[in-house]
C-alpha cells in the first residue's frame, strides 16, 4: 500500500470523528477569514489613497468651515497642481435605508486633475462640467439604485439645511471609494445655501494634488504656515493620514480582531489536538506493530503528522472557500448595510485564503506533534502491552 | 433509577486530558462571546442610560444630531415660556440652550487624534443633569475660559488633565475640573460656559435646547406645541429617545459578536460531540454492565447527556471567569451621529453571564444528545461479548 493510501485509510477509519473535526476546523477558519478580510479591507482603503493627494481642513475640528478665499492662496504655492473645495454633504436620499453612499461637493473643472483615477467618458465629463446641477455617480451605486443618465435625484440636507436637486450626467468607474460616491458642483451647493439660508460661502475642506512626492511635506507645511495666524488656521495632511484617522476613530479594531483571531486559533488547536490524541491512543498497538515490522520512528511520526495536516488543511480549504463564496462570489451578505456603510466591498482575497490555509497547516502540525511523538517514542513491547 | 452524578464526575476525571481540552475550548468560545457582547453592552448602556424621561430635547428638523442643528435665540425664548415647562425655585423656567462643537484632540500615547464633543451649558443645563458631579477640581466659572472634562476623556486624551490648557476656538482654555456623569453619553464630553463658547465660535444660535416638563402629560404637550409651530421648523423629542436612536452604533459590534459566537459555538459543539462519542466507545462494556445491573435505557441516555452538560457548564463557568477582568476597561469608538468619539467601558452584566452559561449548556446539549442516544441503544449482550 502506498503512503498516501495508508494515510487516507487511517484518516477514514473513524469517519464520524474525522468529519466532525474537519467541520470544526472549517468553521473556525471561516470566522478567521472573515476577520482577516475586515483588516484587509481597511488596509486596502488606505493603500488606494493617492500619496500625492493632500487634505486641508480647519485646524480645530472637522465641523469648523474654511473660507473660500483660501483657495487662491493655496493655488499659488509652487508644487500645487490643482485645488478644489470639498464638502461632505451628508444628505438623505429617499430615506435612511437608501442613503448608502457618500456625497461630495467639489469643483468639477479640477476634480479630474486631483482624482486622476476617475474614469469618465469625455462627453459625460463635459456635460458634468457644463451644468450647474449635474452630478456624477459611481458605477457600483448606479447599478444598485438602477440610475441611468438623465435621472434626477434629490438629497435632503441634514448637516446643511438645504435640499439639492441633481441630474445624473455621468457614471464613473475607477477605484475611488469603491465606485460608490457621488460628486456634484460646490458652486451649486454654495448658491443653494445662500438662497435658502443667506449663509456666506464656505467649504469644509480643500483637496489638492501636488506634483511630486518631494513636494508633499513642503506644500503641507507651507499651507498651514500661510493661515496660522488667521481666524481659520488649517491642518494639512496626506489623504492616507486623513483616512487612517477616520479608521482609528472606530477604535482599536485591529487589536480587537487580533485578539479574537488569537483566541479562535488557540481554541482550534485544542479541538484538533484532542482529536489527534484520541486517534493516536486508539492506535498505540498498531503503531507498535508497525515498528516491529521495521517502520522507523521518523516514518511513523511523518505518517501521523501527514494525517493531521490532511485533516486540518481540508477543513481550512472548506472554511476559506465558503467564506469566499458567501462574501465575494454570491455576495449573500449586504456588507454595506451591516456595517453602517463603513465598508462597501468585502473581498475574501487569495491572500486571505492563503493565510487561512497557513493557519490551518500550523494548527495541524502543532496538534499532531505531541501525541504523535509520544506514540512514536514508545517501545514495541510497551506498545503491544497497551490496552486501547 | 438514575445513575448517580458521581459516576459522571469520575468518568470525566479519568479522561482528564481530553476533558480539559474540551472544557477549555468551550470556555474560550464562551469568553469570546461574553467579551464581544460586553463591548456592545457597554456602548449601548452609555447611551441608553442618558436622559431623563421628563426632559425634552429640541433640535432643528432634518438634523441627525445636536451637532448639525441650530436654534435661534428667539425660538429659545419662545420655548422657555411654553405651558408645561417646569419652573425652578427662583421661578425661572428650566430650559437650557446649549452649543455643541467638536474638536480634534490627540489620544494619549498615540500620534493620532480623535474627535471630542464640547458642550456649552448654562447653570440650568447643569441642574438638568444631576447625575453629573465633579470628582476633582471645581466647576468652570461663567465668563472665564475654563472647562471641565469627563474622567473618561481625561484618561484617554492629551491636554485634558486637571490644570492643563486646551486650545480651541479663539485660544486657550484651562481645565479646572474632572467630572463623572454616571456612565452616560456626557462621559464622552468636555463642558464649558455656553456664552463663552458662543463668542469664540461666533455662534448666535444654539445647537439644541433641553427643557424639563412638569409631568409625563406635559412632555407630550410641549412636543406637540413645538412641532406644530411652523415659524421655527423644529423637532422635539424625549431626551431618552434621542440617545436610544444612537445606540445603533453598537449594531455592527453586536453582529460581529453574534457571528463569531454562533459559528465558533457550532464548532465547539462538534468538538464536544467528538469527546462524548469517544467516551461512549471507551465505555462500551461499562454501559453494558450498567444495563445488566438493571439501569434502564433512559437512565443511560440521561447520564451521558448530564455528563456532556457538565462538561459544557464547567467550560462556560471557566469562560465567564476568564473574561471577567475586562469589565470596566475603558475604550472608545466613533459615534457617527455626532461625529465624535464616545468613551465607554466594557460592561459584563449578570444577564450577559447567564447568556454565556445558556450558550454553553446549548453546546453541551447538542454535543451530547447523539452520543448519548448511541450509548442508550447499545445491546448489552453484544457489548459484553466484544473485546
Amino acid at each position: 500500500m502506498s503512503y498516501p493510501g495508508f494515510i487516507w485509510k487511517n484518516g477514514m477509519r473513524n469517519k464520524r470523528r474525522t468529519v466532525l473535526t474537519v467541520l470544526s476546523v472549517s468553521l473556525a477558519i471561516f470566522v478567521l477569514s472573515t476577520l482577516l478580510t475586515l483588516v484587509h479591507e481597511i488596509d486596502r482603503n488606505l493603500e488606494e489613497s493617492n500619496p500625492l493627494r493632500l487634505v486641508t481642513r480647519h485646524a480645530v475640528s472637522p465641523t469648523n468651515m474654511l473660507p473660500l478665499r483660501h483657495r487662491a492662496r493655496i493655488e499659488q504655492i509652487p508644487g500645487v497642481v490643482a485645488v478644489t473645495p470639498f464638502t461632505w454633504f451628508g444628505g438623505i436620499y429617499i430615506d435612511e435605508a437608501h442613503t448608502d453612499f457618500a456625497q461630495f461637493a467639489c469643483d468639477p473643472r479640477v476634480l479630474f486633475d486631483i482624482y486622476t483615477e476617475i474614469r469618465l467618458p469625455p462627453e459625460q465629463r463635459r456635460a458634468f462640467i457644463r451644468e450647474r446641477t449635474a452630478v456624477i455617480v459611481g458605477r457600483r451605486k448606479a447599478e444598485e439604485h438602477g440610475w441611468t443618465l438623465g435621472d434626477r435625484i434629490t438629497l435632503r440636507g441634514t448637516v446643511f439645511p438645504v435640499d439639492l436637486e441633481l441630474t445624473i450626467r455621468g457614471i464613473f468607474t475607477g477605484s475611488v471609494n469603491d465606485e460608490s460616491s457621488i460628486f456634484f458642483h460646490h458652486e451649486y451647493f454654495e448658491q443653494a445655501l445662500k438662497e435658502t439660508m443667506g449663509w456666506p460661502a464656505f467649504t469644509a475642506m480643500y483637496w489638492l494634488r501636488v506634483d511630486s512626492i518631494s513636494s508633499v511635506s513642503r506644500v503641507s507645511q507651507a499651507i498651514d504656515a500661510l493661515f496660522r495666524n488667521t481666524d481659520a488656521p488649517t491642518k494639512t495632511e496626506t489623504e492616507r493620514a486623513f483616512q487612517a484617522e477616520f479608521f482609528t476613530m472606530l477604535g482599536n479594531l485591529k487589536t480587537l480582531v487580533a485578539t479574537l483571531s488569537g483566541v479562535i486559533l488557540f481554541t482550534l488547536l485544542l479541538v484538533t489536538m484532542n482529536t489527534m490524541a484520541m486517534s493516536v491512543r486508539e492506535r498505540t498497538r498498531e503503531i507498535a506493530i508497525m515498528k516491529s515490522l521495521g517502520f522507523r520512528r521518523r516514518e511513523v511520526l511523518a505518517l501521523l503528522i501527514a494525517e493531521g495536516l490532511l485533516m486540518t488543511l481540508t477543513g481550512g480549504l472548506i472554511g476559506s472557500l465558503v467564506a469566499r463564496l458567501i462574501f465575494t462570489h454570491f455576495a449573500l451578505v449586504d456588507i454595506g448595510r451591516l456595517t453602517l456603510n463603513i465598508f462597501q466591498r468585502f473581498e475574501v482575497t487569495g491572500e486571505v485564503i492563503g493565510l487561512g490555509l497557513l493557519a490551518s497547516a500550523l494548527v495541524g502540525l502543532l496538534s499532531t506533534v505531541i501525541p504523535a511523538s509520544r506514540a512514536a517514542r514508545l517501545t514495541v513491547a510497551d506498545g503491544l502491552r497497551h490496552l486501547g | 433509577m438514575a445513575i448517580p452524578l458521581k459516576y459522571n464526575f469520575r468518568s470525566l476525571f479519568v479522561r482528564r486530558v481530553s476533558t480539559a481540552m474540551t472544557v477549555l475550548s468551550i470556555a474560550l468560545v464562551v469568553a469570546v462571546f461574553v467579551g464581544v457582547m460586553a463591548l456592545a453592552t457597554g456602548l449601548e448602556m452609555a447611551l441608553v442610560t442618558t436622559g431623563d424621561p421628563l426632559n425634552v430635547l429640541v433640535r432643528r428638523r432634518g438634523s441627525d444630531s445636536e451637532l448639525s442643528s441650530f436654534i435661534s435665540r428667539e425660538a429659545f425664548q419662545a420655548m422657555r415660556f411654553l405651558p408645561g415647562v417646569q419652573m425652578n425655585a427662583d421661578g425661572a423656567p428650566i430650559a437650557s440652550g446649549e452649543i455643541v462643537v467638536v474638536i480634534n484632540l490627540p489620544k494619549r500615547g498615540e500620534q493620532k487624534g480623535s474627535n471630542v464633543t464640547i458642550r456649552g451649558v448654562s447653570p440650568v443645563g447643569l441642574a438638568l443633569r444631576p447625575q453629573l458631579h465633579i470628582v476633582e477640581g471645581r466647576l468652570f466659572q461663567p465668563g472665564l475660559r475654563e472647562v471641565i472634562v469627563s474622567r473618561r476623556i481625561s484618561e484617554r486624551f492629551e491636554h485634558t488633565s486637571l490644570g492643563d490648557r486646551l486650545r480651541f476656538g479663539k485660544g486657550e482654555w484651562k481645565v479646572v475640573g474632572i467630572f463623572d456623569a454616571g456612565n452616560t453619553a456626557f462621559d464622552s464630553e468636555i463642558w464649558t460656559d455656553v456664552n463663552q463658547l458662543a463668542s469664540d465660535y461666533h455662534r448666535e444660535s444654539f445647537s439644541s435646547v433641553l427643557l424639563r416638563a412638569t409631568d409625563e402629560a406635559a412632555v407630550k404637550e410641549i412636543i406637540n406645541r413645538i412641532e406644530n409651530d411652523r415659524r421655527y421648523n423644529l423637532l422635539a423629542q424625549p431626551e431618552v429617545e434621542y440617545y436610544e436612536e444612537q445606540t445603533k452604533a453598537a449594531g455592527p459590534i453586536k453582529l460581529l459578536g453574534m457571528f463569531i459566537a454562533i459559528v465558533m459555538g457550532i464548532g465547539a459543539c462538534f468538538a464536544a460531540m467528538n469527546t462524548m462519542y469517544a467516551a461512549v466507545t471507551y465505555r462500551t462494556r461499562e454501559i453494558a454492565t450498567l444495563r445488566v445491573l438493571g439501569f434502564k435505557r433512559g437512565s443511560i441516555l440521561l447520564s451521558f447527556l448530564t455528563e456532556s452538560l457538565l462538561l459544557a457548564l464547567i467550560g462556560g463557568l471557566i469562560g465567564c471567569v476568564l473574561v471577567l477582568p475586562i469589565h470596566g476597561i475603558t475604550t472608545g469608538t466613533a459615534n457617527w451621529q455626532t461625529f465624535s468619539e464616545i468613551a465607554f467601558a466594557f460592561r459584563i452584566t449578570p444577564e450577559l453571564l447567564l447568556w454565556g452559561m445558556s450558550f454553553a449548556a446549548l453546546m453541551g446539549l447538542f454535543g451530547g444528545i447523539f452520543p448519548a442516544r448511541q450509548a442508550a441503544r447499545q445491546s448489552p449482550a453484544a457489548a459484553l461479548r466484544e473485546g
